[in-house]
């Protein structure tokens, strides 16, 4: 964005704080719009949790317990409430929960390389140095008004990974909050979140109160876009740190920490319960990248000693959780990473990157429980039945989200970009 | 399955011939739609090879087109031959897919394109009956809109018309299938036949493709001031101001005052900041705005060959070249730093700084400019840097396909990429290898080094490079001296956006018709006098002498003029100015890097070098996402890290800083107040901001108070931007 020279689009844009992109008679027009579920109200908030690197299907979500031992490996399938449906050892507490979400078993792409494929797959379109697309949590926030907790926070420990969750050719105002310390650490805690020792609140508002009354500068000049861009950045810290409760929901020592422990003492399950707590506070859409999941050698050791009891319990008590707290029936959960892995283990016993198939789940109060679409083939190769475009997933995360996938956001020199180009959503899964 | 389908378009193509023998006449008189010139801009106008549809990389349901027909021997060949011939069947025209499914026949993703009763249709159709031939006429070389410039008021309409040159000299009205947008909508709309609605003030280009053409109509509409007692000389203020100034009448625009000595504090800090990047001395401040009658061409002169200045255009130069230690390695972005400022100590051509860089080899970790050759890797990336940066030419488009809105094509995208074909890395090493190309793979055949032809002609050139001359060098040559002087009008517009806040060309990345200057006789004037100085920087910023002296506030009518320069504009500091503003506000001595050596923002050899507050900030990210001429937006974060980050406490409270030394001197609190602002607005307080900020301190002045009030001055939009 011209900071200076904002042409009236952006003037509307930014007249209508949080409608990034859009006019607000359009926004309104959207959101009147907006109940494309038959029976159920979509969800109002999501919390997405990546596994960054891309991990195994057939390991995971799509084993094959009648493939080869060069396919299979060592590793065991386990049963699930679902006839014929298995999932890999590991993952029983998840696999007990298939009644409760759908599972996508046919995405597939051509994207075999991590920094293509997380753009794919958090935007919904390919990369392409021409235009930058934004991140399904910054589209979204496009639709909504700015209430005093900030609508998209991304948890991420690879900040050079949070490139693909930024805001794109929308304006800084749709980026998310970044928290790019660690949740599960001692030392955890939003940068400037709260005063430094030594500064106590009663001085911060005293300082508020003599910035008011000094800035007279902001007053004079208050329809310029560069002071309007500042005054509205302070505005959103001012009403953060006005409210505890915000503020608190940052802080995790506030929480029971028998049910911390229960998430599981490791960055992913401490960043589930951060985003319960955010996804509370007010947040919208709420990211978590979870490193680790590049398996190229020894996938089977990685994935039992490591990430898949974090994923099983970390995942299986936010489900709890969020049902225990009537969260659950508006929130949409979504877990997905890169891509699959070569279903054929590699001399290194690893597996590489597969984009010909991966698995995608989906959660929550507006989604129906227990569908599994799609399907691979007995090598867990290629897709046989049912195949999902990342663009048929960006439509199907909208449209549970209320969203209308075919509305259109505009680049900052006036080209009109779909939310989803050339994808339909799974309709299977809509409760 | 080719041959055949030829065979039998040949068969029926001689029966119809048979069948219409009689009525040869007639089509003499009303000769069959030409492929190229006719049917394919049809095709373009009513949507089938948009981005979105057929034009898509992959096409769509198996059906794909060149992005809006620039390619017609390409898409005849699709359309014709491809699927066994059904897209098109002569024999029995109406059979043809071409027809049948954007009429809606047959089933249509795409929706209805092409009405059966409409005249397109008709086209087309007679096309097919008439045997589907390729375009047999001359080839189209240049667009021509009219009217080419209109400059009107909000509210008027009229119509737009557009004729084709073609090679053989002949002109034809292409109106009806040639797709308009505009670059503005707040100042011109336009449909798709052509007729533009005048809707706001200030200029814009009327956008107009055609195949592989692209032209502008250029569209305005004149401000609101009144202009009647103005004399629109341009006799005041210093350098430029008659070519900055010529452009104001035509679009009524009132220019503001300029500033007279009562606002002799406003034009120091905003040309101190400008030039030097850094605050004043609160000390060399007070006397000038103390002088009796203090001299600006002297000041001026002292300020452009600071020490500060240096370090600031080289941070300028180093975003430009995207220094940066994970490309260069932490001893290649030193040496690459230390090399740009010696070149500026020396003076040295800002044409011959950047040749080096461009034409960089050897050790990076021993020789400055041997660390620049490793800021972009391959071929495609460094000359997308190269042209992005200094040409202001965005030719990653036309790495696929015809530029959209440009003039490039894939041949000057793999042409110019060629270039660079022989550069390699050796153990960390940029040596030059005299064999290798770089492979177009569409064609599969290696790219030979070529120059795009100019706007409007076809005169592409592929230069001779005996063995061993460095290809590179033969692009510079070409870029610096031979293409239309584009190198100087990028760089000089780059510079006056540093100092303006908006480039005469805006974007400063992209020059193209579509994008004009908005005062083409000022670029002109300061492209001439940076040639003048011989490509001096320091020497240009001087010729631009009192640049600045305008007021901020506009005239009444101007409020909306962001491109004339009619008044002064706000703009955001950047991130390392920003920081080391702060830094001396608070005589706070900053500590950046792993060994703390660096004092300056802007002397880091990175785009952060780890800094929490630049990070905060917003600094320019040095990969080429974002063009270094844009001053990251201030965001949640960093409004938190103004409330409770370094600036809200350890540098305010820093041991021998400023607000230390007020409480230890016991001055009083009216000097107290007037060095805080100073120190931060440059400027005495009004009676007002003195009554409030005498409050603040309270009878008592304490580390507590002083800090508070130098925190709230900061905190300002006054302290953070320029003005």
């Amino acid at each position: 964005m011209n900071i200076i020279n904002p042409n009236r689009r952006e003037i509307l844009r930014i007249g209508a704080l949080g409608v990034g992109g859009l006019t607000l008679a359009r926004t309104l027009e959207l959101l009147e719009t907006a109940p494309l579920l038959s029976n159920k109200k979509p969800a109002t908030r999501a919390i997405l949790i990546w596994l960054d690197g891309g991990a195994s299907h057939i390991d995971t979500f799509d084993p094959k317990p009648n493939a080869p031992e060069e396919i299979r490996g060592n590793w065991k399938s386990i049963p699930t409430p679902l006839p014929n449906i298995q999932f890999g050892e590991g993952l029983s507490r998840l696999a007990a929960e298939l009644p409760n979400f759908a599972l996508i078993r046919s995405i597939n792409s051509d994207a075999g390389e991590h920094e293509i494929a997380r753009h794919l797959m958090l935007t919904g379109y390919p990369l392409t140095p021409a235009l930058e697309y934004p991140s399904f949590g910054s589209a979204a926030s496009v639709f909504g008004q700015y209430a005093a907790f900030p609508p998209y926070v991304a948890i991420s420990q690879i900040p050079e990974h949070a490139k693909q969750l930024g805001s794109g050719f929308l304006p800084a105002e749709n980026a998310p909050f970044l928290i790019d310390s660690n949740p599960s650490r001692p030392e955890y805690g939003v940068r400037d979140l709260f005063a430094p020792a030594g500064l106590d609140a009663a001085r911060v508002d005293r300082r508020k109160a003599l910035l008011d009354e000094l800035d007279t500068f902001a007053k004079k000049y208050e329809t310029n876009a560069a002071v309007r861009a500042r005054t509205a950045a302070f505005e959103r810290a001012w009403r953060l740190i006005a409210s505890k409760e915000a503020r608190d929901a940052f802080d995790l020592t506030k929480e029971d920490s028998k049910l911390r422990a229960r998430y599981g003492d490791h960055a992913l399950g401490q960043s589930c319960i951060l985003a319960r707590r955010l996804a509370e506070a007010g947040a919208r859409f709420i990211t978590i990248m979870d490193s680790g999941w590049d398996h190229h050698g020894r996938v089977h050791e990685e994935l039992s000693r490591h990430r898949l009891p974090k994923l099983d319990e970390a995942v299986s008590t936010l489900f709890d959780d969020l049902r225990k707290r009537g969260l659950w029936d508006d929130t949409l959960i979504i877990i997905m990473g890169d891509f699959g892995r070569t279903p054929k283990l590699n001399n290194a016993n690893g597996r590489d990157h597969w984009p010909r198939a991966n698995c995608c789940i989906l959660a929550g109060g507006a989604v129906k429980g227990g569908t599994i679409v799609g399907a691979t083939d007995e090598r867990a190769e290629q897709v046989v039945e049912r195949p999902v475009s990342p663009a048929d997933l960006a439509a199907t995360i909208y449209t549970i989200l209320g969203i209308d996938p075919d509305a259109e956001l505009r680049t900052p020199d006036g080209r009109p970009v779909k939310l989803v180009n050339n994808g339909t959503a799974v309709k299977e899964v809509l409760a | 399955m080719r041959v055949r389908a030829v065979l039998f378009m040949i068969m029926t193509a001689s029966l119809l011939l048979a069948e219409r023998a009689d009525s040869r006449k007639d089509k003499f008189n009303d000769p069959a739609p030409d492929f190229t010139l006719r049917i394919l801009p049809i095709i373009s106008r009513v949507g089938c090879n948009s981005g979105q549809c057929h034009g898509a990389a992959g096409g769509q349901g198996g059906f794909g087109l060149s992005l809006r027909g620039y390619d017609a021997a390409a898409d005849y060949d699709t359309i014709v031959h491809e699927r066994g011939g059904r897209r098109v069947d002569v024999a029995n025209p109406e059979n043809s897919l071409i027809l049948r499914k954007p009429s809606k026949q047959l089933a249509h993703r795409g929706g209805l394109k092409l009405p059966e009763d409409g005249a397109f249709f008709a086209e087309v159709k007679k096309w097919i009956e008439n045997g589907a031939r390729p375009g047999s006429r001359a080839a189209p070389v240049e667009l021509l809109a009219s009217p080419a410039e209109r400059l009107g008021a909000a509210g008027e309409k009229y119509k737009l018309s557009v004729n084709v040159t073609l090679a053989d000299g002949a002109k034809l009205d292409v109106t009806d299938t040639v797709l308009f947008s505009s670059n503005d909508e707040s100042i011109a709309r336009v449909d798709k036949e052509g007729n533009v609605e005048i809707t706001g003030s200030g200029e814009t280009a009327i956008l107009i493709k055609y195949l592989n053409l692209v032209t502008a109509a250029r569209v305005g509409a004149k401000f609101g001031c009144d202009i009647s007692n103005y004399i629109f000389r341009g006799n005041g203020p210093g350098g430029f101001a008659a070519e900055m100034i010529h452009k104001l009448e035509p679009m009524s625009l009132a220019p503001a005052p300029t500033l007279d000595d009562e606002d002799r504090g406003i034009f120091y800090r905003r040309v101190y900041l400008d030039i030097t990047g850094t605050l004043p001395d609160v000390e060399d401040a007070r006397l000038y705005l103390k002088h009796p009658n203090p001299d600006k061409y002297k000041f001026f002169e002292e300020i452009v060959t600071s020490k500060e200045t240096i370090t600031r255009w080289t941070r300028w130069l180093a975003d430009l070249l995207r220094v940066r230690e994970e490309t260069m390695g932490v001893d290649g972005a030193r040496r690459a730093q230390e090399y740009l400022r010696s070149q500026l100590e020396a003076r040295r051509p800002l044409d011959e700084i950047i040749r080096e860089a461009i034409t960089a080899k050897g050790e990076p970790w021993a020789k400055g400019p041997a660390a620049l050759a490793l800021a972009t890797d391959g071929p495609a990336a460094q000359m997308e840097f190269v042209t992005k940066t200094f040409m202001g030419a965005r030719m990653q488009c036309a790495q696929c396909h015809q530029h959209p809105f440009d003039r490039w094509s894939r041949e000057d995208y793999f042409g110019l990429a060629a270039f660079f074909a022989r550069v390699r890395r050796d153990n960390g090493k940029i040596i030059l290898s005299d064999s290798g190309d770089f492979t177009d793979p569409k064609t599969g055949k290696p790219a030979r080094p070529r120059f795009p032809a100019d706007p409007g002609s076809q005169n592409a050139a592929y230069p001779e490079i005996p063995a061993g001359v460095d290809r590179r060098e033969i692009f510079c040559d070409w870029l610096f001296d031979i293409q239309d002087r584009r190198f100087d009008r990028v760089i000089v517009n780059r510079i006056w956006k540093e100092l303006y806040g908006v480039g005469i060309v805006d974007p400063v990345d992209d020059f193209r018709a579509g994008n004009p200057p908005s005062n083409p006789k000022l670029l002109d004037a300061l492209v001439q006098s940076f040639r003048e100085v011989n490509r001096d920087i320091f020497k240009f910023i001087f010729s631009l002498e009192l640049y600045n002296r305008t007021a901020v506030d506009p005239k009444p009518g101007a409020e909306r003029d962001f491109r004339y320069y009619s008044h002064a504009y706000i703009r955001p500091l950047s991130g390392p100015i920003l920081l080391d503003a702060v830094a001396k506000a608070c005589g706070y001595s900053l500590k950046i890097g792993d060994r703390g050596n660096v004092r300056s923002a802007q002397e880091i050899p990175d785009e952060d070098g780890g800094n929490v507050s630049l990070r905060a900030l917003g600094r320019c990210p040095r990969d080429g996402s974002v063009d270094p001429s844009i001053v990251a937006p201030p965001s949640l974060t960093t409004a938190l890290h103004w409330i409770h980050g370094p600036f809200a406490k350890e540098m305010i409270d820093a041991p021998g800083g400023r607000v230390e030394k007020i409480v230890i001197s016991k001055m009083s609190a009216d000097d107290a107040i007037d060095e805080l602002f100073l120190a931060t607005l440059t400027r005495f307080p009004t009676d007002a901001e003195r009554a409030k900020a005498r409050g603040a301190l309270g009878a008592d002045m304490t580390n507590e108070s002083v800090g508070d009030l130098l925190w709230a001055l900061m905190a300002t939009s006054e302290f953070v931007t320029n003005h």
